[in-house]
């Protein structure tokens, strides 16, 4: 029943907008409404004044000004800051909306209608530039996620009822060119949103926030783009190729860090998927460029006059987005989980390419001023903004999920980016030609439409090739890099079962263990191929499988492996054949337990100890003797047999030899410790701690670094607010090595910062205090506090970095602590900025205060009351206590009564005693 | 000699010499204080052996082959090599006037060196700098 609620309440929530959020679905409207109100009536003024001819004009300027803009959006955000910047250029639209109005209706001046659809193209690029960054500023990756999808729909709904309302408008108002007014105040509203938004969110803010926030998000805003692109269903417009509503805080270029990483375009288009795919843009916005030309030639030819042609786009306009909206929502989903990428990436372009010969076909038949001709390249423009809503922009985010992470981003960005200008500058200067060869030009750019289909066709089946290929070293690189393989993309399951079915022993485990991960009955088929493959490799790299899935075969290639000369093979078949029947590997043990291979020993002498087969002992008193051994190398053996084992009753003697002298004993514990389920670790981890054996936790720490489960790394996190900084940051290093996340919200971590900000406080406190005059003479001594005094603020600082990176982007977090180690002021400017952009507000200004530059001091005199002061406090590392030693070797014998935090103090103490 | 005078007297030694003085604390707390006197072979070569020493006070002579090959002075490293890596020692060293040394053995050196990772590049640097001469010293000869 509690869950029940609570899943309610979760649900109620996630219906429910906040307040930001609603007031940036109300700048999306916005953005919508007076997007539409532009396109209308200036494509109409546009059309009626120069006909379809001057269109490749505006293509260009387009591609040129969109460019322009994005450098400027980049330079001006640092200087201005986010809403500054977002509410001036929305107002700027509003007024040069305005201006054109006043141009075209006051004044006559139908030239106009260039800055109307340029200003089109750019305000929808910022538009959602602006959007996208805000949201990026107050949401986390799940909000957005959750909440972005919506706030965009507000964007579709805003251009739906723009279109729709185009024509009552211009009846009311009495001119199609009044609706630039109407455009005006709908950029107004947006701004006036902008502000109210500005109010209510964060004080700092930065277009970089919508990449960084967490820097998780620069990848993870792949998501709310595609969500944008597919809610982005931009009616006849030449500028739906502009660059995606999702790229541009990326296109914006603003995280610097992230920045210095991405790999060149030269580097990127060297890769096979992203030349290939950047080229499928590229056709693909030429395609759609082309098509959109062919609708506004053939409407020039069937309307006269600005409101004829305004009545027709408001209504195209509303029907393509209408249309676009209907299919996506009843068959998008549907229609992309059955035939997934193949659909998604050839679908566009087949259909276009269809209807385009159909159209070429009509205008030969029936001649170009046939209503079947505009029917047809209506249709076709209708198609290719539902296909690409439904399908393509998500299958083609899809294939750069087969990239590293690092070329990922780089990849959408650099081809997004680059290719889209680069098709509006192609399609003009290809129109231009048309226009200067022929008289007129429909024919003609049917014939090149036909041309680009039919290679954006072919690329299609290129783009897909290469995917699969993608999918093969994604798969081979899964342990490398955070690939996301897609397994309900039937492509990639196809590939992958290709893969399974190859003769590459690397590639057959790596396809058959993502497939079983799946879904382990899938690989059936594959694993008994494998296990009748001549080459032994193909049946050891699916071993494990068959051992959970058909022991009979598995044992067969367990005995090749265990007579195999491969070291690799032997201790894999042992394993293999004890897992399925100890008794079975019998007879094939005995001349391997003395083998002259600790690791084929070690295996050996476990399954042996596993099967009770030591002659009088049993494998327990064996194992026993082994653990009391005077030898530390049969100490080691039986920590190692211990492991093999992975048996949680032996939690006590892997403790024992866990805090063995021999410090090889104490890796082979350790290492054992690090094969045990993750409740047997954690108990040990915890005794250990009751223990106090410093040493021990050490080892252990570095040795289960990554194998830890979530029951231990949760145990070990608590230390990290502890008095022992050493093991705090021990900690650290062991949960960021096992992948362990902490919520920025999160009691302990907000309690392991605070530890760490006190800390490095601490050390400029007591720097302040040792201000004064009445103790000289002790130059050395007062040189040595203020040097361990710094150590131990620039200790806690590096720590303080390294536990923001539980919560924050790993790879940032080590930038970060990069740029800070070494130790130039510069580099340390800039890892305080990549912070101010990234933690949370909660814990922003302690963070800063702690990491700014602070002099400990360096006079040569200090003061004896703070001195003594600093030897009575306790509180600092235990280990070494090599703070509290060089206050109290400082100070005269009235602290000599002091409590030593440790050895070092201790033994000052003593002497002067 | 107490743990912080130690610390003062590592910190002499060119490996150590950048260290912080909370790493030395923690180098100073794993030494042996040794002392020899004049003409005592502290190691000798061809002998396996797995520690090292730093020479805190006093002066030693290096002979490989029984061919004296070097003089040491306060701050030195002798047989670091062994410490890191246990092999027979590839040189006998000699005292050759009373001396204070620290010890320091492989496991212990060990331990520290993956506690405190600034110990580590400092040996690290060290071992390049010996490869880099090396480099010059065969480079010199042709």
């Amino acid at each position: 029943m509690a869950t029940e609620v609570s899943v309610a309440a979760a649900r109620s929530a996630d219906r429910k907008l906040p307040p930001i959020a609603a007031l940036l679905l109300g700048q999306a409207v916005a953005l919508g409404f007076t997007l539409a109100n532009l396109i209308i009536p200036g494509s109409a003024i546009f059309l009626s004044a120069y006909g379809s001819g001057r269109l490749p004009y505006v293509y260009l300027i387009v591609a040129a000004a969109g460019s322009l803009v994005s450098i400027a959006v980049n330079r001006l955000q640092d200087r201005f800051g986010l809403h500054q910047l977002a509410i001036s250029a929305t107002l700027a639209v509003a007024s040069v909306a305005a201006l054109s109005w006043w141009l075209i209706a006051g004044n006559d001046q139908l030239w106009a209608g260039y800055i109307v659809l340029t200003l089109f193209a750019i305000h929808l690029q910022m538009g959602f530039v602006f959007i996208g960054a805000q949201a990026g500023r107050a949401f986390d990756v799940q909000q957005i996620k959750r909440f972005f999808p919506r706030i965009v729909s507000g964007f579709v709904f805003g251009f739906m009822v723009g279109g729709f309302l185009a024509d009552p408008l211009q009846n009311t108002l009495g001119r199609a060119d009044h609706l630039l007014l109407v455009s005006a105040g709908g950029a107004g509203v947006m701004a006036a949103l902008m502000l109210l938004a500005g109010r209510l969110g964060s004080t700092s803010e930065s277009v970089t926030d919508a990449v960084g926030g967490d820097a998780g998000l620069a990848t993870d805003t792949a998501s709310p783009a595609d969500a944008t692109d597919s809610a982005r269903l931009e009616a006849a417009r030449p500028e739906s190729a502009l660059p995606e509503s999702g790229a541009p805080p990326h296109a914006a270029g603003a995280d610097v860090v992230e920045a210095e990483r991405a790999p060149s375009l030269r580097a990127l288009f060297a890769i096979p998927l992203v030349s290939s795919v950047f080229a499928y843009q590229v056709l693909s916005a030429m395609g759609t460029q082309l098509v959109d030309f062919l609708v506004y030639d053939r409407a020039v030819a069937r309307y006269s006059g600005t409101e004829e042609l305004t009545t027709f786009m408001g209504s195209f306009t509303a029907i393509l987005n209408l249309t676009a909206l209907i299919v996506l929502v009843l068959f998008g989903s549907m229609i992309m989980a059955r035939y997934g990428l193949r659909f998604g990436v050839g679908a566009n372009p087949l259909v276009v390419t269809g209807l385009v010969v159909m159209a070429l076909g009509a205008s030969a038949l029936l001649g170009i001023g046939s209503t079947t001709l505009f029917v047809l390249v209506a249709i076709a423009r209708i198609s290719d903004i539902t296909l690409a809503d439904m399908a393509t922009r998500t299958s083609v985010n899809a294939t750069f999920q087969v990239l590293p992470p690092d070329q990922r981003l780089a990849a959408q960005v650099g081809v997004e980016g680059a290719g889209v200008p680069l098709a509006l500058g192609l399609t003009a200067v290809m129109i231009l030609a048309i226009n200067a060869l022929f008289d007129s030009p429909t024919v003609p750019v049917l014939v090149a439409t036909m041309a680009v289909c039919v290679a954006w066709c072919w690329l299609s089946f290129v783009v897909f090739g290469r995917y699969r290929a993608g999918t093969v070293l994604a798969a081979r690189r899964r342990m490398l890099d955070d690939v996301h393989v897609d397994l309900a993309e039937p492509a990639t399951r196809a590939a992958l079962v290709d893969l399974a079915r190859s003769d590459s022993a690397d590639g057959v485990g790596a396809a058959v263990d993502l497939l079983a991960a799946d879904d382990p009955g899938s690989v059936d088929e594959l694993l008994l191929a494998a296990t009748a493959h001549q080459d032994l490799a193909i049946g050891h790299a699916v071993l494990h499988h068959l051992v959970a899935r058909h022991p009979t075969a598995a044992a067969e290639v367990a005995v090749r492996c265990v007579q195999s000369s491969r070291k690799r093979f032997v201790v894999d078949g042992i394993r293999a054949l004890g897992h399925i029947d100890a008794k079975a590997a019998g007879p094939h043990l005995s001349g391997l337990v003395e083998h002259d291979d600790q690791d084929i020993r070690t295996v050996a002498l476990a399954a042996s100890i596993a099967m009770d087969a030591h002659g009088d002992q049993t494998g327990r008193e064996r194992l026993d003797q082994l653990v009391h051994a005077e030898s530390a190398e049969a100490r080691s053996l039986a920590a190692g047999i211990i492991g093999e084992l992975g048996a949680t009753e032996d939690v006590d003697q892997l403790l024992e030899l866990a805090v063995d002298p021999d410090r090889q004993v104490r890796a082979a514990a350790a290492t054992a410790i690090g094969s045990l389920p993750d409740a047997a670790q954690n108990t040990i981890f915890n005794q250990l701690v009751d223990v106090g054996d410093r040493r021990a936790i050490g080892e252990l720490l570095r040795q289960c670094a990554g194998r830890a489960g979530p029951e231990t790394c949760a145990s070990v996190a608590r230390w990290l607010a502890g008095a022992d900084h050493v093991l705090a940051h021990r900690g650290v290093r062991f949960l960021v090595a096992n992948h362990h996340r902490l919520a920025s919200d999160d009691a302990v971590f907000a309690a392991a910062v605070d530890a760490q900000v006190a800390r490095a406080e601490a050390a400029v406190h007591w720097a302040t205090e040792l201000a004064g005059n009445d103790l000289t003479g002790k130059k050395d001594e007062l040189d040595r506090l203020r040097r361990a005094l710094g150590a131990e603020r620039a200790q806690a600082q590096r720590h303080l970095i390294d536990v923001l990176a539980l919560a924050y982007d790993r790879d940032l977090m080590a930038r970060v602590g990069h740029l800070w180690s070494d130790r130039i002021d510069g580099d340390h400017g800039m890892a305080r900025e990549a912070l101010d952009l990234t933690i949370a507000e909660g814990h922003r200004a302690s963070v800063l205060a702690a990491l700014a530059d602070r002099s400990i001091g360096d006079a040569e005199t200090c003061s004896l009351a703070g001195a003594a002061a600093l030897a009575r406090n306790t509180s600092w590392a235990a280990e070494p206590d090599w703070l509290q030693a060089c206050a109290v070797s400082l100070c005269d014998q009235s602290v000599d009564d002091v409590v030593a935090a440790g050895p070092i103090t201790g033994e000052v103490l003593a002497a002067r005693r | 000699m107490l743990i912080i005078e130690r610390v003062v007297a590592l910190g002499a030694a060119t490996v150590f010499a950048e260290l912080p003085d909370h790493v030395l604390a923690r180098v100073a707390s794993v030494v042996r204080e040794v002392t020899a006197e004049t003409d005592e072979i502290i190691i000798q070569q061809g002998r396996q052996e797995s520690w090292m020493f730093v020479l805190v006070d006093g002066a030693a002579s290096v002979a490989v082959d029984g061919s004296a090959v070097a003089t040491l002075g306060p701050g030195a490293m002798i047989g670091e090599l062994a410490a890191l890596d246990p092999e027979p020692r590839s040189a006998t060293v000699t005292t050759t006037e009373p001396s204070l040394l620290f010890r320091i053995d492989h496991d212990a050196l060990l331990d520290v060196m993956v506690d405190q990772p600034e110990l580590s590049q400092a040996v690290i640097a060290m071992l390049v700098r010996r490869l880099r001469d090396t480099n010059t010293t065969l480079a010199a000869r042709g």
